[in-house]
């Protein structure tokens, strides 16, 4: 019963036991797309943290002094 | 057909759990995309979902009969993977939270008076910025021990993630008090500022006044 994908595409492992890959997100590419993408209006328009900017933005606020 | 659907009680428990987790999530999720300043989403969150989506939909595809396993538990084994990837999810969306929160105390703080926050507002100094200077370590401890994989994934996880929503409540509770003071802390400031104005006008006009009379008395006298 245990089989590669329904359509062929994928014949070398079973698709349900395969974790997908981490989300690399290309903005340039997001935005190239943008007006194709159906999907979420922030992300088509570049409102998102990528997990890198995040850690940047998290260490930015955390170094930033309290009053 | 999903009655026919052969889930033991323990796997049933499970599910029960994600479901109240993630709505929980959820609103953490919604929530945290109104309060980020630039309204901006945060991607790892979502990719949690998407893995933990893609955990539930291996359980059903197996208890479906679509996919086959020589794993006995493996419905159990994915049902908890489930579980573990919403909770990252909330541990992700949690910290986004705190983040954005510490840093949007920061920026309404900012320009005012070390003198009008502690004269108006002393429980600032007194209890608030020792609480968030504490509060980063206190998250990376219950970050640190949280165990999302295995058996023990709801004892420890549940207990730490409830711990951590509570100080993102606090947090965001502080932050609410200081929206509310901060009219108060600009009048003190501005009433400072018009006050040293006032004393340095009356000292300039003082000194005019000095070299006035100087100026006549020398004149008078020569």
């Amino acid at each position: 019963m245990t089989r590669g994908g329904i359509y062929g595409l994928i014949k070398d492992r079973d698709i349900w036991d395969t974790d997908f890959e981490e989300p690399g997100l290309d903005r340039k590419l997001t935005e190239k797309f943008a007006i194709k993408h159906r999907g979420s209006v922030r992300i088509s328009k570049g409102l998102f943290y990528t997990k890198e900017e995040w850690e940047e933005r998290r260490s930015k606020v955390l170094n930033k002094p309290l009053p | 057909m999903i009655n026919e659907l052969d889930f033991s009680e323990e796997e049933v428990e499970q599910l029960y759990k994600i479901t109240e987790l993630y709505q929980k999530v959820k609103e953490l999720i919604l929530f945290s995309e109104e309060f980020d300043p630039e309204r901006r989403v945060f991607i790892q969150p979502i990719n949690e979902l998407r893995n933990a989506m893609d955990h539930l939909m291996r359980v059903f595809a197996y208890k479906f009969g679509i996919k086959s396993s020589d794993m006995p538990d493996y419905a159990m084994k994915n049902i908890d993977k489930t579980l573990g990837h919403v909770y990252r999810a909330g541990y992700d969306v949690l910290d986004w939270l705190s983040i954005n929160i510490r840093d949007q105390i920061t920026e309404e703080l900012d320009g005012i008076s070390h003198e009008a926050i502690c004269k108006i507002f002393p429980e600032y100094y007194r209890e608030i910025k020792p609480y968030i200077v504490g509060l980063s370590e206190e998250i990376s401890k219950l970050r640190s021990e949280k165990d999302i994989a295995g058996k023990e994934v709801c004892l420890n996880s549940f207990n730490n993630f409830e711990q951590y929503v509570e100080h993102i409540k606090k947090l965001k509770g502080n932050y609410d008090r200081i929206l509310k003071i901060k009219p108060s802390l600009i009048e003190y400031d501005e009433k400072r500022k018009r006050s040293q104005m006032t004393d340095y006008g009356i000292k300039v006009g003082i000194a005019i006044a000095s070299l006035i009379a100087g100026f006549l008395a020398r004149a008078y006298l020569t």
